[in-house]
């Protein structure tokens, strides 16, 4: 939940190991320490979405955690962060918007070794989206006390036997009827593809069949619907750019229009109770779905510019719990 | 019974739970059975499940269509089992569902 410095201050002297959100200026003012965090201002909290410069989102890693591990991974050791996760437990990665690492977890993660046989789950930092382009998002490492705009920042959760995590996504988006679109190359942007089998240009084909640029590109990976989402149109050059890439060989379909946010997601919510160890949402959904000010379930945690669930996604619900093994 | 396992009656066994439970469970098939080949080339269906789970069944299918060769299958079979062997006890209906359909000619 969001906590004034002075109460974050007081959590990290007391030892406990903590996931941060909030402003550079915050984040700054606070002692080393058992925690890791990113630069944004936009927050879920109990009262609903929030905008807020003054204050920090705390997570605290859950008590039956047995051991914490902080490391940063720069683009040459990304690929290792599944191999130097626990054997059991999970992994929470957060990396600034647009650094070279952002790039790199985003197009290789599917490839790195022991990919999804670990849980990892994290977000993007950002910045306030009226400074987006000014400034820089940024990763802190309390247990060495740096910052950075270029690398990631990773804190390991050991859990005992009788504990496991489990990562669900939370995705109000579902495929639209549209034909599906492949790509021959992965990226962050593209010209040419293929929708219904035929040549066609991404750009000039969302132009011509006026598809909103709000709802993303989606993919099914065996029932779990996947988001890319439009960060720009540009007609006349012919390119789309995009929040996370897409990749060459997947099927992907515009998304069908959401009449209620709020009301998709409280009813996609799961409905176990279970409470979450961690979760995020996407900045494009609290702008998009004007969710300022509105609840959506009970689930809290930062507002981000890219949400981690082994592979980066767009315009998601992330949430990591905890549960009793078998 | 976890589920209706009638094709491999034989990989039943059972086990300790963490929680010092004795269950009944679906032996995980080594990794020369042919299910695990079958699930990568798409010729046996695996049931939506976890999304980690999805999105490996689905990048490992993906990374097959690219390079279908005899060493990169057997690469990609190694890393779907691996997942099986470590998470087996908690994708015990994905196991029956598994083993309980029937291949695409």
């Amino acid at each position: 939940m969001l906590n004034s410095v002075a109460v974050v201050q007081g959590k990290i002297a007391a030892g406990k190991s903590l996931l941060l959100a909030g402003e550079e200026s915050l984040l700054r003012q606070l002692p080393k320490g058992r925690w890791i965090a990113g630069t944004i201002p936009y927050f879920m909290d109990m009262s609903g979405g929030v905008h807020s410069d003054s204050q920090i989102f705390v997570n605290e890693i859950p008590a039956c955690a047995s051991a914490v591990d902080i490391r940063e991974y720069t683009t040459a050791t990304l690929p290792s962060i599944c191999l130097e996760a626990p054997e059991n437990g999970f992994s929470i990665v957060i990396i600034p918007a647009g650094s070279p690492a952002h790039i790199a977890y985003a197009q290789d993660f599917p490839r790195y070794e022991e990919a999804f046989l670990k849980p990892v789950v994290g977000w993007i930092a950002g910045v306030n989206v009226a400074e987006i382009g000014t400034r820089q998002a940024k990763v802190f490492t309390g247990a060495s006390g740096r910052d950075s705009a270029q690398h990631a920042v990773v804190m390991h959760v050991a859990l005992p036997r009788r504990k496991h995590a489990e990562i669900d996504i939370v995705n109000v988006f579902q495929p639209g009827p549209g034909g599906p679109i492949t790509f021959a190359t992965s990226g962050f942007n593209v010209r040419e593809c293929r929708i219904n089998e035929k040549s066609a240009n991404l750009a000039r084909y969302m132009t011509d069949s006026q598809i909103d640029s709000r709802l993303p590109l989606t993919a099914n990976y065996n029932g779990s619907i996947v988001n890319v989402s439009i960060q720009s149109v540009d007609e006349k050059a012919g390119v789309v750019n995009f929040y996370a890439p897409v990749f060459a060989g997947m099927e992907y379909r515009f998304a069908k229009p959401v009449a209620d946010y709020v009301a998709a997601f409280n009813s996609a919510l799961p409905a176990d109770g279970l409470a979450a160890a961690f979760s995020c949402n996407c900045i494009l959904n609290y702008l998009y779905a004007g969710l300022e000010g509105k609840r959506t379930g009970n689930l809290t945690g930062p507002i981000t510019f890219g949400e981690i669930a082994h592979q980066l996604l767009n315009q998601t619900l992330v949430r990591l719990v905890i549960r009793d093994a078998g | 019974m976890v589920g209706s396992n009638r094709f491999w009656p034989h990989l039943r066994k059972t086990r300790i739970s963490p929680m010092g439970v004795l269950v009944e469970a679906t032996m995980i098939p080594p990794i020369t059975h042919p299910i695990w080949a079958q699930v990568i080339t798409g010729k046996r269906e695996i049931p939506p499940s976890q999304v980690g789970l999805n999105m490996l069944v689905t990048n490992l299918r993906l990374s097959y269509r690219k390079d279908p060769s005899e060493d990169s299958l057997r690469n990609l079979v190694a890393r779907m089992h691996e997942f099986f062997t470590r998470y087996g006890a908690h994708y015990q209906n994905e196991l029956e569902k598994i083993l309980g359909s029937r291949p695409h000619a």
